[in-house]
């Protein structure tokens, strides 16, 4: 715990070089003071923390510190048991069509018996667009996310990468205010994951979507967000917050040598990692 | 090209010929039993004059019939308790309760009801498929994949579309199955009706054979029922793989 007191001591606010958002628009998500159990012990206690609009932020912790709950309340499949949970000001109740989910497991969560255009289709097919309209937003999401030559295979013939990127296309079809993505590269290779890294960093800033990333990997979460929510266990709560002054755009060499990337990196690593770090 | 499997063919004529010689070598004349040739000339006779052809129709009408309807009903059952909760509450108690009832005890009450004849059959049959329906439907639905249904939450797909999108697709494997299930239960509703009472298709016709102390038409239509069995069995079969992946 020493390790956190340290950078604790720090103050937190982003350098000159940051893409902080001017004028401090309304936050996107908003965690106030938020508890969550299942009826037992707490998952999450106290959780307080802003998305502001347009970038990305990143969700670490050890595992059973209550990451994907966080990202369960802000899909609206939880509701906290205590605080609030908004997004874009309204509480979460249910699940809606603005706020897309990643999920980790693309295979269980894309239509086997449908082909990658059909997947996206879904996303169009839900929010009743009209079916003429359907074939060019299916065409252009395959292309963003580099599908366009494989509309008509289907889930069991792609790779575990194009899986996700089907996924990602699906959630960007239903034109989502939030991302929300539970460790979405974590089973994927080392390769596939930094070029999806990089894509998700493209599509963000081309749509502007407000980004919440879960992730168990520190430079992961450095790499790709404005700011990093560090959680601890039990129960669940935040120990740090941190904002990234890494400039945009990042690069998979250039930014993971850069110096403040290693400080964070080491600050964060003891932090998450305790007395044995 | 797959090559010819002859082996199942060898034990088909074995057993041809042990039937033969048990009977004597069709030395021993009997009111009770008939040995193969006999038989197959009966089979013969009736393809001839088509009155196999006739109570083939009429049981196979009745069994799909019943099928269809008893099917039909459990699954719509099946598929509105696994997704509406309530639905699923306020079937549990007399799915429970009926559910053991045999349904050829419902023979004397649907004619009765029906009288003889089509109707009361079909309902029979369709009494018997309907709780294997809806708890093979249940069944199904409970293990439809659960991030599929969370999709479905974040697109706020409305019940139907759930249902016709998601739902009906994830359990078209199971329902393929629950189909071969009960087809063979209808089969054999179709036929014990037949024989208890109502007075036409394949039951009925072996019920007469046996009167009229006729061996060989008797099981000539035994032989019948098990191609009808085997066919129904087959279309479902090919079906399931042409469905399926």
């Amino acid at each position: 715990m020493a390790n956190a007191l340290k950078l604790g001591s720090k103050p937190a606010t982003p350098l000159p070089a940051a893409p902080a958002p001017n004028a401090a628009p309304d936050p996107i998500i908003t965690f106030a003071d938020v508890g969550f159990a299942y009826g037992g012990p707490a998952v999450l206690s106290h959780v307080s923390f802003t998305v502001a609009p347009g970038t990305v932020t990143c969700v670490i912790g050890p595992s059973g510190c209550g990451k994907t709950t966080v990202l369960r309340l802000v899909a609206g499949f939880l509701r906290a048991s205590s605080g609030v949970v908004t997004v874009a000001g309204v509480p979460r109740t249910r699940p809606t069509r603005d706020v897309a989910v990643v999920f980790q497991d693309y295979g269980r969560a894309l239509l086997p018996w449908r082909d990658v255009y059909g997947n996206v289709s879904l996303a169009l097919e839900a929010a009743h667009v009209r079916r003429a309209e359907r074939r060019a937003r299916i065409e252009s999401m395959l292309a963003l996310v580099g599908l366009e030559n494989h509309a008509r295979k289907f889930p069991s013939e792609l790779s575990g990468g194009m899986q996700q990127r089907l996924q990602i296309a699906r959630c960007l079809a239903q034109d989502p205010k939030i991302l929300l993505m539970d460790e979405p590269f974590g089973a994927l290779d080392a390769m596939t994951r930094g070029i999806l890294q990089d894509e998700l960093l493209r599509i963000q800033e081309e749509r502007g979507v407000s980004v919440l990333f879960v992730t168990h990997d520190i430079e992961e979460a450095l790499y790709l967000g404005n700011q990093v929510v560090a959680l601890i266990a039990n129960p669940g709560r935040v120990s740090q917050r941190v904002e990234v002054p890494l400039p945009f755009p990042r690069n998979q060499l250039a930014t993971r040598e850069h110096p403040e990337f290693l400080r964070l990196r080491r600050a964060l690593f003891h932090l998450t990692h305790g007395h044995e770090g | 090209m797959k090559r010819f499997n002859w082996r199942p063919l060898v034990v088909v004529a074995a057993l041809i010929l042990a039937w033969q010689w048990a009977l004597g070598g069709g030395k021993l004349v009997s009111d009770t039993l008939a040995p193969p040739g006999p038989v197959a000339a009966a089979l013969f006779e009736m393809l001839r004059d088509g009155s196999v052809l006739q109570a083939s129709f009429q049981t196979l009408l009745a069994a799909l019939l019943g099928l269809a309807l008893g099917a039909g009903i459990g699954t719509a059952l099946g598929l509105a308790s696994g997704i509406l909760p309530p639905v699923g509450t306020a079937i549990r108690g007399p799915v429970e309760v009926l559910r053991p009832l045999p349904a050829i005890a419902l023979v004397p009450l649907m004619t009765i009801i029906f009288g003889l004849g089509l109707d009361m059959e079909v309902y029979v049959v369709a009494f018997a498929v309907v709780w294997p329906s809806i708890i093979l439907t249940q069944t199904a639905v409970r293990h439809v994949e659960r991030r599929l249904l969370e999709v479905a939450d974040v697109l706020e797909l409305s019940y139907l579309a759930r249902i016709r999108k998601i739902v009906l697709p994830a359990i078209l494997p199971r329902l393929v199955v629950m189909l071969r299930f009960t087809a063979a239960i209808a089969l054999l509703i179709a036929v014990t009706v037949e024989l208890v009472s109502n007075p036409w298709g394949l039951g009925h016709e072996m019920m007469v054979a046996s009167q009229d102390m006729a061996p060989a038409r008797m099981i000539a239509f035994l032989f019948v029922i098990t191609a009808i069995g085997w066919c129904l069995n087959w279309a479902l079969v090919t079906a399931e793989r042409h469905l399926l992946p």
